[in-house]
C-alpha cells in the first residue's frame, strides 16, 4: 500500500463510501448535503491548507483515506483529532490496522503531533481495533449524537501519546 | 471581594455588535484572559474573533455593558451537522476590571436562554482549563463535568494543561 496526500477530484470517492448507510452511521452527518460538506472539508481544506488528508492505494485502487484535522491555533498543534475510513468492499483485510500504523508515524514524523485522539461511536466494531493499536479510552461523551428516530448515542473518546 | 453589579442600572446585556470586534479582540490579547483561552498570538485571536463575529450574525453573541461600555460578552458556537446540533459550545470572558462582580453568571446565564431560542439544542457545553475561575459559574448553573482531556492544550515545550468539559441539559431550570 502507499499513501499520497489527497487530491481534490478524489472527495466523490470519498462522498460515495461515506453515502453507505453501514458507513454513515458512524459518523455525525445525515444526509447528502452533510455527506459533501464534510467530504469537502476533509480533503478539500486540511489536504488544501496543511496537506493532512492523505489516500490510501493498493495499487492503482483506492482503498482507505485518512486525515488529520490540525489547528492553526500554536497553542493546540500538538495534538490533533483524526479520521479514518476504509474501502467498504476491502474490510477485515488488514488495511485498517496497517494504515492506522502508518498514519501514526506520519502524524509524529511529518506534522510533530505528540497527542493524537479519536471519536467513536460506542458500537462501532473499529474501537477494538483502537484499543489493539494502544488507544486508551479517556472520557464517554454521553448521549452526544441524536438519531432521525429519537434515540441517542454516545461518543467514546479515545487518545494515544506518540 | 465579591460585589454583584448586574442589579445595577448602569448594568445591560444585549445583542453582539459587529462594531464591538476590536474591543473583543483588544480583551483576548490581555494575557489575564488568553490565558484561559488556546490563543496565544494575534493571528490566533484574529481568528477567534473572525469565527466570533460569523456566530454572531446568527445572533448568538452578546455583550455585557456597563454604562453603556462593554465589559463582557459571551456567545455560543453552533455545531454544523444535524445529529449533533443538539449541542452548543459557549464561550464568555469579562473585564478583569469588572470580574466577581456577578457578570460572568449573567453572561452565562443569558446564553443559556439564547440557546433555548434554538428549539434544537438540548445541551450547552463550556470548555475549560484547570484552574479556570469559570468553573465555580458552571457549577453554580447546574453544569456538570462531561469528560477531562489531558493534555489538550500547551503553553510551553514542558507544559500542558487538560481541557474540562461542563455541559448543562437545557431542561434545567436556569
Amino acid at each position: 500500500m502507499r499513501y499520497e496526500v489527497s487530491l481534490e477530484d478524489q472527495i466523490p470517492i470519498l462522498a460515495s463510501w461515506l453515502s453507505d448507510p453501514q458507513i454513515l452511521r458512524w459518523f455525525p452527518m445525515v444526509n447528502q448535503l452533510e455527506i459533501e460538506d464534510a467530504s469537502k472539508i476533509w480533503i478539500g481544506y486540511f489536504g488544501k491548507t496543511f496537506g493532512s488528508a492523505f489516500t490510501v492505494w493498493e495499487g492503482e485502487q483506492v482503498v482507505g483515506f485518512f486525515n488529520f484535522y490540525l489547528s492553526p491555533i500554536q497553542k493546540l498543534r500538538h495534538q490533533t483529532l483524526f479520521s479514518i475510513i476504509v474501502h467498504p468492499e476491502k474490510r477485515g483485510q488488514g488495511i485498517g490496522r496497517q494504515t492506522l500504523q502508518e498514519l501514526k508515524k506520519r502524524a509524529k514524523n511529518d506534522f510533530g503531533i505528540s497527542l493524537l485522539h479519536l471519536e467513536v461511536y460506542r458500537e462501532n466494531p473499529a474501537r477494538k481495533l483502537y484499543l489493539e493499536e494502544g488507544f486508551e479510552e479517556y472520557g464517554v461523551h454521553v448521549n452526544f449524537l441524536k438519531e432521525e428516530d429519537g434515540t441517542y448515542r454516545d461518543k467514546i473518546l479515545m487518545q494515544q501519546w506518540l | 471581594m465579591f460585589h454583584d453589579i448586574t442589579k445595577e442600572s448602569q448594568f445591560d446585556i444585549r445583542y453582539f455588535e459587529e462594531k464591538e470586534a476590536p474591543i473583543l479582540k483588544n480583551h483576548l490579547l490581555n494575557p489575564l484572559i488568553q490565558k484561559w483561552f488556546p490563543l496565544s498570538s494575534e493571528i490566533d485571536v484574529d481568528l477567534f474573533t473572525r469565527n466570533w463575529v460569523n456566530f454572531a450574525k446568527h445572533r448568538t453573541a452578546i455583550t455585557a455593558l456597563w454604562d453603556q461600555q462593554p465589559i463582557g460578552f459571551g456567545a455560543i458556537f453552533l455545531l454544523p451537522y444535524k445529529k449533533v446540533a443538539i449541542h452548543t459550545m459557549a464561550y464568555l470572558l469579562v473585564d478583569p476590571a469588572f470580574q466577581r462582580k456577578g457578570v460572568g453568571t449573567s453572561l452565562m446565564r443569558n446564553l443559556i436562554h439564547l440557546s433555548r431560542d434554538f428549539r434544537i439544542i438540548e445541551k450547552v457545553q463550556c470548555e475549560i482549563y484547570q484552574g479556570c475561575a469559570l468553573e465555580g459559574i458552571l457549577k453554580r448553573l447546574s453544569f456538570e463535568k462531561a469528560f477531562t482531556q489531558e493534555g489538550f492544550v500547551r503553553f510551553s515545550e514542558f507544559e500542558t494543561s487538560a481541557r474540562i468539559i461542563f455541559e448543562r441539559s437545557n431542561k434545567i431550570e436556569v
